[in-house]
């Protein structure tokens, strides 16, 4: 494990509850900023519920979550809430807004990360024409094809100077390509931008291609954390070593 | 030190307040009644051991227990062919059963025993009915409009047809169960109804008789006590009706694809039968039946310019009532955390559980001081009394839309750096609002047909359902069925704004 680093994100000892289960377990890892973390596990291991912590939509038990320096949550205490956080979240599906138009979604995110009214209008064609909905800007997301609502929603997850990007398996309901190429885009994206990305898959070609670490939780235990060579070099469980066995 | 959010402090002061008027209006007149037999417990206690109360509420529970056994079946099927099947005129026959649950119980006796002279047990029994079937079938379609076509697919690849209707039976049940708890807590509160249709013939008596007698003997102890056992079983219907309303899913999606209907086939011209026969006893026949007894247009139109000031005072009355309630349970419902929900819907069914007679007495205790006596003698009073009786009634279709919305659409604009304020005003309003607006009616129109309560009322005697009874027990029969079509054509009045506006059609929200 990388040592603690005050400009990028510092999980300790995360402990979280959904009623009676312990959903995760004295969790600890640190991650630079910029790097692109690929997060796997079996279902149930607690990786959706480790992106909803980070971005303050659960509150923990125990344990610390610090960004860039600053306190996060502290055991029980939700520090900064989930709107001052500045994270952009893609959930597996998308909670796009339904009653909004695509333009009304990037007005509607912008207005909230605090652009000035006169800059609003044309940040939103530059977002939308940047991931190539600009002539959709009337649709509704019911409208939309799936890669069409994909790139929508990394448009609100982006808007504004995002600076921590968490994919919760964003591309799960798409064909092979277009997953793949969403992944490849989003992952540019948030390179050209600086950001760091949290990303849930259970795909391990996306650890091959996008991943500079992949974390690896099992029942809410982080067991293993490091690049893709070092994990298929020295697998820690039966789960790590089935994942990258016959992949070189 | 923890750092707080701007703007959470001001939903949780929001939260804060809204809950007390809640409270104030709500609970707080039937608790202050409650308080009575406590402080008298011999008297509660003689009016608990009375054999006389057991025989009234038993009487009161079988009358609820046949009303529900021919509305459940009746009301979820006739859900299931509007809501699920390509019958014809899908929102006509949803407005006409609508139409007969906004009219009060006493205005279908009125026009039952002007056209057919129907009285007794059979009359009670179709009069409630009539209007605890579109109780439960509306809550029941507005469970069948969260079917999904996957849903439905699933179903017809298990077992065709019919797997599909009893599935999709199955998914109406929370909001049947609902319809029934509710006209359940009417039927067995009832006061009015059974009296007038009982007035010739054998009397029935029901609970609510006890309740009001120990009121006129100046006991209010004993009248609280008296009305303690149908509300306990108020109560327990509602909690878990609530139980099976809580535990449904979110359809509000951007993606939601609802199921495709059924075709009916060869099974049309009987549902169609079906369909008129009950829209006409439950709607088209008290209207006739009420226009034939009013004799001419002309003594309608004298009845209503008589009573002016009391149908300006009724809709005053109902629309500030309505709004206040939905706009109370708007707020607590979308701001306070969803483990504060289940204590607010415990605050709500209160004063609906409790008979309208035991709230109309702790209105009186509540209201009538000397410096309340502006509020107690005005409209004040009889808002609050409505406000807070159909709290619920506003909430339910409230909470039901709430709980078909995705929560990640609102976890989604949080952290797109939305407040939880602005969040509720972006996102979750605009998709609530034909809940909100359905919420409003229903509210609106149970203020409006309020009757039992205003009896009690000083205040309560402006209201055009108190100027009916009093028709009704000064036997003034010139003018009762003018005034009951009056009466009816105002209290269908919400049902034309929700018709207006789509709200009756089933929608997703």
């Amino acid at each position: 494990m990388s040592a603690p680093s005050p400009a990028g994100l510092a999980v300790r000892e995360l402990g979280v509850r959904l009623g009676s289960r312990q959903v995760l377990s004295a969790v600890s890892f640190d991650v630079n900023p910029g790097e692109h973390v690929v997060i796997m596990g079996p279902s149930g291991a607690g990786k959706s519920t480790l992106l909803r912590a980070i971005a303050g939509l659960i509150a923990p038990v125990a344990g610390s979550i610090q960004w860039e320096g600053a306190s996060w949550s502290s055991g029980h205490d939700l520090r900064v809430p989930p709107e001052r956080r500045g994270i952009g979240m893609i959930a597996q599906d998308l909670a796009l807004w339904p009653h909004l138009t695509v333009r009304e979604h990037a007005l509607t995110t912008l207005r909230w990360r605090g652009f000035a009214l006169d800059e609003r209008a044309a940040e939103a064609e530059r977002l939308l024409a940047w991931v190539g909905l600009a002539g959709l800007a009337e649709s509704r997301p019911s409208q939309l094809s799936g890669g069409e609502a994909q790139r929508l929603a990394l448009v609100r997850a982006m808007a504004g100077g995002t600076r921590l990007l968490l994919l919760d398996e964003p591309f799960t309901a798409l064909d092979l390509p277009l997953r793949r190429a969403l992944g490849r885009e989003s992952a540019a994206i948030a390179r050209e931008r600086g950001a760091t990305v949290l990303h849930v898959t259970h795909d391990p070609a996306d650890a091959e291609r996008l991943a500079s670490r992949v974390l690896v939780l099992e029942a809410g235990h982080l067991v293993q954390f490091g690049t893709v060579g070092a994990l298929r070099a020295r697998p820690a469980t039966e789960f790590t070593q089935a994942l990258f066995a016959g992949s070189s | 030190m923890t750092r707080r959010a701007p703007g959470n402090g001001a939903a949780e002061g929001l939260t804060l307040a809204a809950a007390l008027v809640a409270f104030l209006i709500g609970p707080l007149p039937v608790l202050v009644a409650a308080g009575d037999a406590l402080l008298a417990p011999g008297e509660a206690w003689n009016a608990l051991a009375d054999p006389l109360l057991w025989r009234r509420t038993l009487s009161s529970a079988a009358i609820t227990a046949a009303v529900l056994a021919l509305a459940l079946p009746a009301g979820l099927l006739a859900a299931w062919v509007l809501a699920r099947t390509d019958v014809p005129w899908p929102r006509a026959w949803t407005a006409l059963l609508a139409l007969s649950l906004f009219l009060p119980p006493l205005v279908h006796a009125i026009s039952w025993v002007s056209a057919w002279r129907l009285s007794g047990f059979g009359a009670i029994l179709l009069v409630h009915g009539v209007v605890a079937t579109p109780f439960v079938a509306l809550l029941a379609m507005r469970s069948l409009a969260s079917v999904s076509r996957a849903q439905h697919d699933t179903l017809r690849l298990l077992g065709g047809t019919r797997a599909v209707l009893l599935g999709e039976l199955r998914h109406a049940w929370p909001g049947a169960s609902a319809g029934a708890a509710l006209a359940a807590a009417f039927v067995l509160s009832d006061f009015t109804t059974a009296d007038f249709l009982t007035s010739v013939g054998p009397k029935i008596t029901v609970a609510a008789d006890s309740i009001y007698a120990h009121h006129l003997g100046l006991r209010s102890g004993a009248a609280a006590a008296a009305g303690l056992p149908a509300a306990l079983a108020v109560l327990a219907g509602l909690a878990l009706a609530a139980r099976d309303l809580l535990r449904r899913g979110s359809s509000i999606r951007a993606r939601f694809e609802p199921a495709p209907r059924l075709e009916l086939g060869r099974a049309r011209m009987p549902v169609l039968l079906g369909l008129a026969l009950l829209a006409g006893a439950a709607s088209v026949a008290p209207f006739a039946s009420l226009a034939l007894s009013a004799g001419s247009p002309a003594a309608v139109v004298r009845a209503a310019l008589k009573n002016l000031d009391s149908i300006t005072f009724t809709f005053a009355t109902a629309a500030a009532s309505a709004t206040l309630g939905v706009a109370l349970a708007t707020i607590l419902l979308a701001l306070a955390p969803r483990l504060s929900r289940a204590a607010l819907f415990v605050l709500a069914c209160v004063p609906l559980a409790a008979s309208p007679l035991t709230s109309g007495i702790g209105l009186i205790r509540v209201w009538n001081q000397p410096e309340l006596a502006w509020a107690y003698t005005g409209a004040t009073v009889v808002i609050c009394a409505t406000a807070g009786r159909y709290l619920l009634i506003g909430a339910l279709p409230v909470a039901d839309g709430m709980a078909r919305i995705d929560a990640g659409l609102v976890d989604a604009a949080r952290l797109a750096g939305a407040a939880r304020l602005a969040a509720f005003g972006s996102i979750l309003e605009p998709l609530l609002r034909p809940a909100i607006l359905v919420g409003w009616c229903l509210a609106f129109a149970f203020a409006l047909r309020e009757t039992d309560a205003f009896v009690m009322l000083r205040a309560g005697q402006s209201a055009l359902a108190s100027r009916l009874y009093a028709n009704v027990v000064f036997a003034r029969e010139d003018e009762l069925a003018a005034l009951a079509l009056v009466f009816a054509l105002v209290c269908a009045t919400p049902l034309l704004v929700l018709s207006a506006t789509h709200g009756l059609r089933g929608s997703r929200a």
